[in-house]
């Protein structure tokens, strides 16, 4: 087994561990190594990011809208403290960008072009700068690149090790290199989990490889994660798999039922078409239910302006629309099917559990981007938008590790740890027959992902959908097999699954009332005088367990009123 | 579906495609020194070896071969 040092091992190379990586070298840490399991730069969500950057311009945006807008966005589920801190700093991050290479979208008189896309309305606009989506992550390759951070391409990592001395403390990591299957152990004063979120695999565009390897890690390694009943509720064309809303939705689009209504603004007279996706989500759920599907996507209000917005800033997703015929000749085709997507917690949603400096509730080990539970952004708000809360997470994380790891001697890892890691990471080529991991995957998502499971949610369906996870969990997960390396980081990957599902499972059966995007059809209120806390899941001896942290409301700027009212949702569909 | 095909005459076995893609559905045949798709299923439909080929060898579609589960 191949034995790498670092003092900082970031683990996962989209945007925040791009922006960890670089800011500890910026920091004068030497050694500083960023792990993906795909190749950096090309690997991730980020590479796939839809071109909308929501940032506070200081001098230009209403810092005190932007603020409460993303607290009720976030239903008060907020780290009050985060929100600010996020907004004071993403336009620095947004600059550091653009003198890096990235090229944002300017008017004649180079001011940043930008656009109303979600939660925005008239009387409440928010205006999103607008990037040229694959660049990205070229720019922040080639900028970690040119700072000497050392790039390990390939390679997957799946185990945390605690130090030898002490088993509260993170002294490396497992994992191997998926071309040859070579294994490695890193030994790190300091990691940095910035490998995403969980998607499920998922019918939304591009997001197959974020399947919680950082969330499943730092669980077990003692790790607290928060948020995870708040699933990120996308939208996707029905046909095959997008991104994009912000932009669609920027740019005129409207959503129809099968009658050719326009039914939005009955879900929400404020911001109709231009609402959260959760709400959008819900709406379709109901829309369907009250026998209005199949649902559109409308295109009619599209011009020649609009769809040049929409070839800029996704090209990939322009070019989908191209060889499926919908655009043709230079026109879009007036409506096309359109489904709500369980995205697990990507963009926003649960993950791991960080205080402001990015420290997880184990020592050494931090958090950045999606990969943790989202504190700015709450339910969903949309200083959620992944990407800008990856830059100041990223940067974040990069500082406060550079901080630990001074001073501090090289690691010592426990042999008898490496060794057991090593076994349940290589267990599945070693079964001689077994079950194929994409099989678990289908598995969890029939559990999972039918609308009266995660969009009308109710205590019963969740606990049979939880009955199913557990089986899986026992009798089929100890029997994935994987025929090479490939098939190894599929299975493995297929095991990070059925462990979300889970926690999102419990965490949604725990939260006996609806929020945002955890809409309980026996619990329609939004409670605030029982239900203002988070709820925070550890492994302790290999069980999940749920318990509450209240939220510190009453030391926030903005507090929720103590009382219950009607979910909207709910409200528009009259549930008891 | 996914990535459907790859074009043997215009494939020059760079190896672009095998280093990004993000899924590992492709590989080069380093005695053929052309690219081949191997694991067809895993791949996302994320155009992004089409877009890189230098030769403009590989030719992808929307509609992934897995299809998820949906929700209605």
């Amino acid at each position: 087994m191949q034995e790498i040092i670092s003092d900082i091992l970031v683990i996962g190379g989209g945007a925040a561990g791009c922006f960890a990586a670089i800011k500890a070298k910026q920091s004068g840490i030497s050694k500083v190594l960023l792990v993906d399991k795909g190749y950096v730069g090309k690997s991730g969500c980020s590479k796939f990011a839809a071109g909308s950057f929501k940032c506070f311009i200081p001098g230009e945006d209403d810092f005190e809208l932007w603020f409460s807008k993303a607290v009720e966005e976030g239903y008060y589920i907020n780290d009050q403290i985060w929100t600010r801190i996020h907004l004071d700093e993403v336009f620095e991050r947004a600059k550091e960008l653009e003198a890096w290479g990235l090229n944002f979208l300017k008017d004649r008189n180079g001011r940043f072009q930008r656009l109303e896309g979600q939660g925005s309305s008239k009387q409440r606009p928010i205006k999103t700068m607008m990037f040229q989506g694959p660049q990205l992550m070229d720019v922040l390759r080639a900028t970690a690149r040119k700072h000497s951070v050392r790039i390990m391409d390939r390679t997957m990592v799946t185990h945390l090790l605690h130090h030898a001395n002490d088993r509260d403390m993170i002294a490396g990591a497992l994992g191997f290199d998926l071309k040859t299957g070579r294994q490695k152990a890193f030994k790190a004063k300091a990691i940095i989990l910035s490998a995403g979120a969980q998607a499920y695999k998922s019918h939304y565009a591009y997001q197959k490889m974020a399947t919680g390897d950082a969330h499943v890690m730092g669980l077990r390694a003692g790790a607290a994660i928060k948020n995870y009943e708040f699933t990120c509720h996308h939208l996707s064309c029905a046909d095959f798999d997008t991104t994009g809303m912000n932009v669609l939705q920027g740019t005129g689009a409207r959503f129809m039922n099968s009658k050719g209504e326009p039914y939005m603004k009955k879900y929400d007279p404020e911001y109709g078409d231009h609402a959260s996706m959760n709400r959008l989500s819900a709406a379709m759920a109901c829309e369907v239910r009250l026998g209005n599907g199949p649902l559109y996507y409308d295109f009619g209000a599209f011009d020649a302006k609009s769809l040049d917005y929409f070839k800029k800033t996704l090209p990939i997703m322009y070019k989908a629309f191209e060889r499926a015929g919908y655009i043709k000749g230079g026109k879009i085709k007036d409506r096309v099917q359109w489904v709500s997507v369980n995205m697990g917690n990507v963009g926003y949603g649960g993950g791991l559990d960080i205080n402001t400096r990015c420290e997880t509730s184990v020592q050494g080990l931090y958090a950045a981007g999606d990969a943790t539970c989202g504190p700015a952004s709450g339910v969903e708000g949309f200083s959620a938008y992944a990407i800008p809360f990856a830059t100041t997470s990223g940067a974040r994380s990069g500082l406060a590790a550079s901080e630990y790891v001074r001073g501090r001697n090289d690691p010592l890892l426990d042999k008898e740890e490496v060794s057991f890691c090593l076994g349940e990471l290589l267990a599945p080529l070693r079964r001689r027959d077994g079950v194929e991991p994409d099989y678990v995957v289908l598995k969890v998502q029939e559990a999972i992902f039918p609308m009266d499971v995660y969009l009308l949610r109710h205590g019963k369906r969740l606990e049979q959908a939880l009955g199913k996870i557990c089986q899986l969990r026992d009798e089929i997960v100890p029997r994935i097999k994987a025929y090479d390396t490939h098939y190894l980081r599929m299975a493995l990957e297929a095991s990070n699954i059925v462990t979300c599902a889970e926690m999102f499972l419990r965490a949604a059966i725990a939260r006996t009332e609806s929020r945002g995007s955890h809409l309980r059809e026996d619990y329609p209120d939004i409670d605030n005088t029982k239900w203002l806390k988070w709820i925070v899941l550890k492994q302790e001896n290999g069980e999940i367990v749920v318990s509450t942290e209240p939220i510190p409301v009453d030391e926030y700027p903005m507090k929720p009123e103590r009382k219950i009212r009607r979910h909207p949702i709910a409200s528009v569909m009259r549930w008891k | 579906m996914g990535v459907s095909w790859i074009d043997l005459e215009l494939c020059n076995g760079c190896g672009r495609c095998e280093l990004i893609c993000p899924e590992d559905v492709l590989r080069l045949d380093r005695k053929e020194k052309k690219a081949f798709i191997k694991y067809l299923r895993d791949c996302q439909s994320c155009f992004l070896c089409e877009l890189e080929c230098p030769q403009g060898a590989i030719f992808v579609t929307p509609y992934r071969e897995r299809r998820a589960v949906m929700p209605w």
